[in-house]
């Protein structure tokens, strides 16, 4: 069952750049297009000639960034499979000090909208993966206990 | 709210003016990409301008579906050219058309000229211009590296394009590196940038478009947008570009007998399976990537390692190096370099300086022979050989081509002007200065088509028509000119609609006219498929009526075909003079008939 796994980056050294994963996770999660509402990223480090990485929720099974938050109801662990779970009409950027985005240690893998006053962050949903040309990205169950 | 952005930023260096305002009826009009930008070059850009002077422009659009759709990646580019005189169409891919769409713009235009060497950021809404400075005159791939340290933004959202010190000392033919590995190549784009003092503009966006404002059934989007998916990665429709990428072209082009080798001289090259895309693959390729939105990923990068002492196997540093089937073939075959490696250096070559690589391949091979028959020698060339086969002489000439002196009119500045200057004062070498209108044609040397299609186009690109694989269609068939050139002129109509909206070139084939109604329906754009073969012969239109007031003469080019077309072996065998004669005036009457110009 898909919601007991968790988004993995499996294969990076597969990926070309293509931006499939970053788009389909805006117009299917966010019914946008946009790169910015994405949960998921890709960037170049030292761009093209460089890697790339994918910036994306680890999806853990204890996460940090969720006691931290002073807001009631605003960000939970899902029940199975490892990552979190925001509500949106309950999370709100303007009256906290967006602890969770500096409780995660993983820079961007969950970052505030400035227009939705919410954090953004995976769902772990496997939208994604199903673009990925390439099979970087797959859904498991979480073996380790991070 | 539109699909297509309608902003339009005009940047006048001269003034240091920046304006920012809205031409719906425009976009909606022409669609977005090439039927804007070839509208706007009209609206802006006299017909006697001076190519590298104030009055010139460069303008950058993008289209309706970028973004929207996988493979639908690339900016065009329009301007005055300065190698041919007339019209400058150029495409390229990576991430500009993205940062393009992220900052609401469907239009950029860069008029007059900057005091100074300067280069523009765009990030949202903030336009600045600011001085270059130590950054003038910089290697390309140096200054991709200092632009994404001085312009930090989100990930994934910037776009750099830059331009080399060709361009900057005003090679007809300097390029503009856009991200890493794309360019806009040919025509002088990067040349019209470097008259205007701008070494760099770097783009980054971060809008995001609500689909359901946008579109009347957001579910119907996501199923149309799945099938074309499914078609670009589960069926074989694009499977040649990811594999072995355009550089699978190699062998059986040699096959055909329709390898451009030795400057036009012959069509098949002894060592052909050493330069093919599958030695690369095999050899050298490092690693594959995409432009964005494109899940085929056609762009090739090979690792070459270069050893730059003799002590120690310890001095050696490695470079990446994006490679394809025309780098390969004008800068491999057409120079008689036989080896991966060479050809490798030589893209390198070109790339750091910002030089069409298709161009100065043509110009090196024009001036090997030029060298070997004796009509340039060691006074011409400062005492610096110029021999097929022999790479470091040509990693010299590109560089001494790069950076001539403007003040000293000798050959390497004459090689910088293109092949016509070059014939002017060495008469003797017009014979095989192989380009149609200044331009050289791209490694097919397919057949009749293949020349005809580069005279006829627009850009005289091999791009427009599609010459060379109607070449491959028609080996062994008797076909009338008139319907030869129908044939060519409606595929260069349909590809302005490609081009307007703006589909990678690679996946026409997808890109059928019902599926791009099928895709604009789903965007709120009611065109159909009609409406669409019509805009794209009203563009046609206006890219000869923009040609034509620029100066462009058909007879003019006719009258200097070089002979060497009718001497090189091509896929169809020699061609007739007498054919290709019929062939251009099937194409007269077309211009008068169904182009309604007076010539
Ligand atoms: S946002 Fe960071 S801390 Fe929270 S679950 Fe994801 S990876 Fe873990
Ligand atoms: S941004 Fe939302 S989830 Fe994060 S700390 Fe604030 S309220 Fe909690
Ligand atoms: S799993 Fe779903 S929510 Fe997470 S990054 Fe992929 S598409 Fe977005
Ligand atoms: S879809 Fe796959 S290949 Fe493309 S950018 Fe994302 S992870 Fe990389």
């Amino acid at each position: 069952m898909i919601m007991a796994n968790r988004l993995r980056v499996a294969y990076l050294e597969r990926c070309i750049g293509c931006y499939q994963c970053v788009l389909a996770c805006a117009r299917v999660n966010e019914k946008s297009l946009s790169v910015d509402r994405s949960s998921i990223k890709v960037k170049t480090i030292g761009g093209y000639e460089g890697s790339f990485a994918i910036i994306v929720c680890r999806g853990c099974l204890e996460p940090p960034c969720v006691p931290v938050c002073p807001i009631e109801g605003a960000i939970r662990a899902r029940s199975q499979g490892g990552g979190i779970l925001v509500n949106r009409k309950i999370c709100d950027s303007t009256k906290c000090h967006q602890e969770c985005v500096t409780a995660c240690p993983i820079p961007g893998a969950i970052h505030i909208d400035q227009e939705l006053k919410n954090a953004i962050v995976c769902r772990q949903c496997s939208t994604c993966t199903k673009f990925c040309p390439t099979g970087v990205l797959i859904m498991e169950e979480p073996k380790l206990g991070f | 709210m539109s699909s297509i952005p309608q902003d339009i930023l005009e940047i006048n260096l001269t003034t240091q003016e920046v304006q920012r305002y809205s031409r719906p009826e425009l976009f909606e009009k022409w669609i977005g990409g090439l039927g804007v930008a070839i509208n706007l070059l009209n609206e802006h850009v006299p017909p006697n301008a001076d190519s590298l002077g104030p009055e010139n422009a460069v303008i950058f659009a993008i289209g309706s579906l970028n973004t929207f759709f996988p493979i639908i990646s690339k900016t065009v580019v329009t301007f005055k050219s300065p190698l041919t005189g007339d019209l400058g169409e150029s495409y390229a891919g990576g991430r500009l058309s993205l940062a393009m769409r992220f900052s609401g713009l469907g239009a950029i235009i860069i008029k007059g000229t900057a005091e100074k060497s300067s280069y523009i950021t765009i990030v949202d809404d903030q336009v600045e211009i600011k001085r270059a400075g130590p950054l003038a005159y910089m290697y390309t791939t140096t200054l991709g590296r200092v632009l994404r340290e001085l312009i930090p933004v989100g990930p994934g959202r910037r776009s750099s394009i830059r331009i080399g010190p060709a361009s900057e000392n005003l090679v007809k033919y300097g390029n503009v590196v856009v991200d890493s590995f794309r360019h806009f190549g040919r025509l002088g784009c990067g040349t019209v940038l470097g008259a205007k003092k701008i070494k760099a503009i770097v783009i980054s966006g971060e809008k995001d478009l609500s689909l359901e404002e946008l579109m009347p059934d957001r579910r119907v989007y996501l199923k149309t947008y799945q099938t074309i998916w499914d078609s670009c990665v589960k069926t074989d429709v694009m499977k040649k570009y990811h594999v072995l990428g355009t550089a699978q072209n190699i062998l059986p082009l040699n096959e055909l007998n329709a390898l451009p080798t030795r400057n036009f001289m012959k069509g098949r090259f002894e060592h052909a399976i050493d330069i093919s895309g599958e030695k690369f693959a095999e050899a050298y390729l490092g690693r594959r990537v995409a432009c964005n939105t494109c899940p085929v990923g056609c762009i090739h990068v090979a690792i070459l390692r270069e050893r730059y002492g003799v002590d120690s196997p310890a001095d050696i540093h490695s470079i990446a190096v994006p490679y394809d089937h025309e780098p390969i073939g004008m800068l491999g075959s057409t120079l008689e370099l036989g080896n991966g490696i060479q050809v490798l250096k030589l893209i390198e070559q070109s790339e750091k300086f910002g030089i069409d690589a298709i161009t100065v391949g043509v110009i090196l091979g024009w001036l090997a022979e030029a060298y070997e028959k004796g009509i340039i020698n060691d006074s011409d060339t400062n005492a610096q050989p110029i021999r097929f086969g022999h790479l470091d002489d040509f990693i010299s000439v590109i560089k001494n081509i790069a950076n001539r002196d403007p003040n000293i009119k000798d050959l390497y500045w004459l090689a910088g002007e293109g092949l016509n200057a070059l014939v002017e004062r060495y008469s003797d070498g017009k014979h095989f200065a192989v380009c149609f209108n200044n331009n050289p044609p791209a490694a097919y040397s397919t057949g009749p088509y293949n020349v005809i299609g580069h005279i006829i186009g627009g850009r005289h690109s091999h791009l427009d028509n599609a010459g060379y694989s109607y070449d491959q269609k028609t080996i062994g068939k008797t076909v009338e000119p008139d319907e030869a050139i129908s044939k060519l002129c409606k595929e260069e109509e349909w590809r302005n609609i490609l081009n307007s909206l703006i589909v990678c070139l690679f996946a026409r084939n997808l890109y059928t006219p019902s599926l791009v109604s099928e895709c604009l329906g789903n965007l709120g754009i009611l065109k159909t498929e009609r409406e669409l073969l019509n805009l794209g012969l009203e563009i046609q239109k206006i890219r000869l009526k923009t040609k034509f007031q620029f100066g462009y003469q058909l007879q003019r080019i006719r009258d200097r075909l070089p002979r060497r077309i009718y001497e090189m072996p091509t896929g169809h065998g020699i061609l007739s003079e007498n054919s290709i004669k019929k062939l251009l005036d099937a194409y007269e009457d077309m211009l008068r008939t169904r182009y309604e110009l007076k010539i």
